[in-house]
């Protein structure tokens, strides 16, 4: 091809070319914004571009299209299937999101001083009416020591009776063998809580003290197996007693009844 | 000669159409692959070298056109780059495959730190750091396109002479 100017030597082109250029861009850097030419330029471009982008676009567009139309039949029958598990894993999510919560109700109690605690699942509770015992699935049984006292979140739940094979039975508050050093809360009064089925009787504790409905009994410490301070039973009745003493009941502040997870008690010195 | 410019405008095509919509759907990351560059090598080693370098205006304006910087960049950097490419092809014959992919590796390394220093100079600060991926690629991918592009040329200008 010939050059379309007069001029035939490539080193002029070259010049005049960068020359252009040169200004060009000091004008455009110094204006912070495309110059006459840029915008001449550009409006030079513009319909090139277009053009490239307008097919771009379609070519693009029209496959997306087909791909999406294919995927789609396919995509609803892959969704109605997830559908289907999402249902059943709701279902099955549900009750372990309630033990969940229980659960770190349970490890958020901070343990009492000079105690830490491993986490045990309650098996099963079982035994005759006055016979109340809670088998537990224990992780670390090599830790745990017989008359390790158990709680729950709400209170004493008993203490442990013997341990083998990764089980641990639980001889509950509630049974007529527990005995556990209680005080009333508000009054300081002393006694001791014996279980009776259901129920607790506080005993020793004589008619002059003063002991109400409603008020809380926590244990001791005296007996040597649970630490002081934790919650025991709410008085349900409380009356004068012809031998001078009291007769209290108590109701057990631990839910006994519906135990999924309890903290084993575990003395550090 | 109608025939020879509708095939550079069919390659010009190919290369635009490459560099908007093919690359990028290609390579998702940053990159400097230029295929209006490898269009400029070839065009530089087979047109003359006034040509070679007009082409390298318009395709550098194109460039600047296309990443919306400012014009020039690229502009100087393909000018220059033709002149060189020009220069070399009318002292000696390249042709074959690694001869192409050579010049085109050569000229991509050139025009990339011409643009890079012109940025540089004109615009101040820059993070080079960031410039490794979009180098490495480039001088991959720039080179192979230019062989791709070659070959296209060669066998359009076959079909384009039979006819």
């Amino acid at each position: 091809m010939r050059a379309p100017f007069s001029v035939q030597k490539p080193e002029q082109f070259l010049v005049v070319i960068l020359l252009a250029y040169f200004l060009a861009l000091g004008l455009q850097v110094k204006h912070g914004e495309r110059t006459v030419l840029g915008k001449f330029a550009l409006t030079a471009f513009l319909p090139l571009l277009n053009g490239a982008e307008l097919s771009i676009r379609t070519f693009k567009e029209g496959f997306q299209d087909y791909i999406w139309q294919k995927d789609l039949a396919l995509n609803n029958e892959q969704m109605q299937k997830e559908n289907l598990a999402l249902r059943a894993e709701i279902a099955v999510l549900k009750p372990l999101e309630n033990e969940n919560a229980k659960l770190r109700a349970l490890l958020s109690a901070p343990p009492p001083e000079n105690y830490r605690f491993s986490v045990a699942r309650a098996i099963i509770l079982y035994g005759a009416p006055f016979t109340r015992s809670l088998l537990l699935s224990v992780q670390d049984p090599l830790f745990i020591q017989p008359k390790s006292p158990v709680i729950d979140t709400a209170g004493v739940v008993g203490r442990i009776e013997d341990i083998s094979g990764g089980k641990a039975r639980v001889t509950l508050l509630t049974d007529p063998t527990s005995a556990i050093g209680v005080m009333d809360e508000r009054s300081k009064v002393h006694g001791v809580a014996v279980g009776e089925g259901r129920v607790l009787r506080v005993r020793y504790v004589t008619n002059e003290a003063d002991v109400r409905e409603g008020d809380l009994f926590v244990t001791s410490g005296e007996d040597g197996v649970f630490p002081p301070g934790l919650p025991v039973g709410r008085v349900t009745a409380v009356e004068d007693g012809g031998d001078y003493l009291k007769k209290i009941s108590l109701t057990p502040s631990a839910t006994l009844e519906s135990l999924t997870w309890v903290e084993i008690l575990h003395k550090t010195r | 000669m109608i025939r020879h410019r509708v095939l550079q405008l069919i390659l010009l095509s190919t290369a635009l159409l490459a560099q908007v919509a093919i690359l990028p759907l290609m390579i998702k990351s940053i990159s400097s692959v230029n295929a209006l560059l490898a269009l400029l090598v070839i065009l530089s080693l087979r047109e003359s070298r006034i040509e070679g370098v007009l082409w390298g205006a318009f395709l550098g304006g194109l460039t600047d056109l296309l990443l919306f910087q400012h014009i020039g960049y690229h502009g100087i950097s393909f000018v220059l780059a033709s002149y060189f490419i020009g220069l070399v092809s009318h002292k000696m014959v390249i042709h074959g495959v690694i001869p192409v992919f050579t010049v085109g590796l050569l000229s991509f390394l050139f025009v990339f730190f011409t643009t890079v220093g012109l940025i540089k100079l004109f615009q101040g600060g820059w993070d080079f750091s960031m410039l490794v991926v979009p180098l490495i690629l480039g001088a991959v991918l720039t080179p192979l396109l230019t062989i791709i592009l070659n070959f296209l040329f060669h066998k359009l200008e076959l079909f384009l002479t039979k006819r």
